[in-house]
């Protein structure tokens, strides 16, 4: 009899403790180097990941010192992602090196390079070498300004939360599919996109058709979001302090006349701001693009000699103010480069 | 003519007569024309998808091996003192500080490091330097393995290697912000630094603020452990014979410990603290034993939105005090020395401000002095305070050129004061130096 009823207790029990509720999985610990790749974790990431970042926003992400905080970051990381073609050479060793976490080293599963599915720019052909002054052998690794190319990053993000969190691979898929859309609504708005297919549209603004293709469409109206703010700029040029915001401007066929920097990451001399100027007035280059960390002495100099206005751009979520999320800080890019190169001189 | 050609052609040729019959009619095209042209177009829709697909994987960039990160750096300087070539000597007493009036070839550093395997990384540094008579030295620097995966948050390192005392002492010369090194770091470690080969186990402590406990032992010996075994005959602290019986048990090594930690102030400015002890025995007899604590403090404060790094400000201090527990000498027909302890003790601090970019300026207080025996007739004890003031411009990250001025006030030399010009410059990848 007791046996019975000690073998029916234990069955009972094996019932109940089979039957408890699944714990919550815990959420992947992603460790990024910039905000932008912050911003894109969260949107592919939702509420499965915590994110820590190395930068606020401000920061020139070329020169970071590897505090020991980040380092303690980095141990505690399931995944870092990286914005990669060598931006983040200057610190990178010191911080996944020294973490003392094996899922995080180059080649492991948590080491995430943002930038593999991206179409480079500027990649230098040739040899190189530092006589160039601080040349990216790999190519301009700003890639983040373009929201096309934004999507590409989406996508490699999703594949690296996919390999260290196989259950939720697919969300994360799905998650980075929903971004694309709202990416793409943000670019054209949403009534073209309902008889036109995005990827149609980025082939038309990349062959730099877009514009004649809309009007012979008669789709002129229809077109909205950055593609409506800066399609009217297209043949412009500009001047930036450095390579910054090359892939933006490229995407709507804004021109770089020259920068200020005669070569990367050395400052401006008296004899190269003079070829500025004369490249400004030969171009009626209407703006001089630089970042919050870029002094503003050299670009107001010139600005006031020639009659171009300075733009401070964000080179990352968070530099020039608040940026809730990646678009957001995009959108604040457009509207105040086509507000910028719009106004009357 | 390709195949792809070949079935447009194909399939437009089916397709014309009855689209131009249809034409002539003015009704629509018929259902064979729309279902071939339908098929056309999925075929195209198929071939650009898998040529795109192709596309993108061929424009992928190819990964490099990188094997090895090859660096060399020099490190030269010029310039003079009111204090004759002899003084200066001592005065500056680091092995690769100037010390000539003319020039110096302080360090010429070629640094090797990578990945061995995926749970080792090698890192090897050969200095050559050319001393004072003019003679080429060469020196093995460090030369260890580091593990990069161990488990609980430990790393383990092997080797020969600086022992982790404080904040100067495992730098390397061409990473300071001044010309020559502190006089206690020449007084507790020698002109070298402490050095020697061994091994060193450190933990990342699940804290929640940064937490690194270390944990060192090293062989005593050489030109290198100047406060321990030393060299062997040669004369130690305090004027003391050398009389230390041969290496025999684990309690012959030295043994060292440091606890860093690091707080984050606010997202500009971190604080770092560290506290060092090295305990192990010296070369005057059996029961001769040698203790040094040190412990330190850096403050660093660069703004968010800084230009290539700049501006900042870097504080950083540290003290040190020794303890040398002389044995007793009592060899006949030599004079006899008694038991005896001495203690020394020093601190610098030196504050560095990046005021432009690529320009920075230091200042720095050395201070040191020695208790009991007799330190006023010892010049590596005597009471000593120097007080530097150096000007660096960096025209590139890669390389720098330093002027500094220094004033020196010894007992035993009394006055002095030094100038030196200094220039770096660095070719290859050489990994960033610690924070």
């Amino acid at each position: 009899m007791k046996s019975r009823n000690a073998a029916a207790a234990v069955a009972a029990a094996l019932l109940l403790a089979g039957a408890a509720p699944a714990q919550e999985a815990k959420p992947v610990r992603v460790l990024a180097t910039t905000t932008d790749l912050a911003a894109l974790v969260r949107e592919v990431g939702g509420d499965a990941v915590s994110v820590d970042c190395l930068t606020t926003g401000p920061e020139d992400p070329h020169f970071l010192d590897a505090r020991p905080s980040f380092v303690r970051a980095a141990h505690d990381a399931d995944l870092f992602v990286k914005v990669g073609m060598d931006l983040e050479a200057g610190y990178e060793v010191p911080i996944v090196r020294d973490a003392r976490n094996p899922r995080i080293q180059p080649g492991a599963a948590g080491h995430c390079d943002a930038s593999a599915a991206v179409d480079r720019l500027e990649v230098p052909t040739g040899a190189v070498d530092r006589s160039l002054g601080d040349v990216h052998p790999q190519g301009n690794p700003h890639y983040l300004t373009d929201p096309v190319r934004a999507k590409a990053v989406a996508g490699t993000i999703a594949e690296s939360l996919g390999r260290v969190d196989p259950a939720r691979a697919a969300r994360y898929r799905d998650a980075a599919a929903a971004f694309s859309r709202r990416a793409d609504e943000a670019m054209f708005g949403g009534a073209i996109l309902s008889e036109v297919p995005a990827r149609r549209l980025e082939r038309l603004l990349a062959r730099g058709e877009l514009g004649s293709w809309l009007k012979e469409k008669g789709l002129e109206g229809k077109i909205g979001g950055f593609a409506r703010a800066l399609l009217p700029f297209s043949g412009t040029e500009v001047v930036q302090y450095h390579a910054h915001f090359t892939y933006l401007l490229d995407r709507f066929h804004i021109r770089v006349a020259a920068n200020l920097e005669p070569k990367p990451g050395i400052p401006p001399s008296p004899g190269h701001v003079r070829t500025v100027v004369e490249a400004i007035r030969a171009a009626r280059a209407p703006a001089i693009l630089r970042t919050c960390f870029n002094p503003p002495s050299v670009p107001d100099a010139v600005a006031g000699e020639t009659g171009a206005r300075v733009v401070v751009l964000s080179h990352m979520p968070g530099a020039v103010g608040e940026d809730a999320d990646y678009l957001s800080f995009v959108e604040r890019n457009v509207r105040l480069l086509a507000a910028a190169l719009g106004a009357p001189r | 003519m390709s195949a792809f050609r070949r079935s447009a052609v194909a399939a437009l040729a089916l397709v014309a007569p009855a689209a131009a019959a249809a034409a002539q009619e003015g009704g629509p095209p018929p259902k064979e024309t729309r279902d071939a042209l339908k098929e056309l177009m999925e075929e195209y829709e198929e071939r650009l998808e898998d040529l795109e697909r192709r596309v993108a994987i061929a424009e992928r960039p190819k990964p490099v091996l990188r094997l090895i990160d090859l660096s060399l750096s020099g490190l030269f300087a010029a310039g003079g003192s009111t204090a004759s070539e002899a003084e200066l000597e001592s005065l500056q007493g680091g092995g690769h500080d100037p010390h000539k009036r003319g020039f110096t070839v302080q360090n010429v550093e070629l640094a090797i490091s990578g990945a061995v395997d995926p749970y080792l990384r090698g890192d090897f540094y050969l200095i050559t330097f050319i001393d004072s008579e003019g003679e080429t030295a060469v020196e093995l620097e460090e030369a260890y393995l580091t593990t990069t995966s161990l488990p609980g948050g430990l790393q383990a390192r092997v080797g020969h290697f600086f022992t982790e005392f404080g904040r100067l002492n495992p730098s390397h010369p061409h990473s300071w912000e001044f010309v020559d090194q502190p006089v206690v770091n020449t007084r507790m470690f020698g002109p070298d630094g402490m050095r020697a080969p061994g091994a060193r186990l450190s933990w990342l402590a699940p804290t929640r603020f940064p937490l690194d406990l270390l944990a060192t032992v090293q062989n005593g010996n050489g030109e290198t452990m100047t406060s321990f075994l030393g060299t062997e005959e040669e004369e130690q602290i305090g004027g003391r014979p050398w009389d230390a019986p041969p290496v025999r048990t684990a309690a012959d090594l030295v043994y060292s410990g440091r606890a860093q930690a690091s707080v984050d102030l606010d997202p500009e400015a971190v604080a770092l603290l560290g506290a060092s002890g090295a305990f192990g025995p010296n070369g005057t007899g059996r029961t001769g034993r040698t203790r040094i604590l040190g412990a330190d403090l850096t403050l660093k404060w660069k703004p968010k939105a800084a230009d290539q790094g700049f501006p900042f400000v870097t504080w950083q201090t540290e003290g040190m005090v020794r303890r040398f527990h002389a044995d007793r000498y009592l060899v006949p027909g030599e004079p006899f020395f008694a038991h005896e302890s001495l203690h020394d003790a020093g601190f610098y601090s030196q504050a560095v401000w990046g005021f432009r970019r690529g320009w920075t300026a230091g200042v720095r207080w050395d201070q040191a002095d020695g208790m009991h025996g007799d330190p006023h007739s010892d010049p590596f004890r005597e009471r000593r305070t120097r007080a530097s003031a150096a000007l660096t411009w960096f025209p590139s990250e890669f390389s720098k050129i330093r002027l500094q001025v220094s004033r020196d006030r010894s007992e035993s030399l009394g006055e002095s004061t030094s100038v030196w010009i200094q220039f770096e410059f660095l070719l290859g990848s050489h990994g960033a130096h610690r924070f």
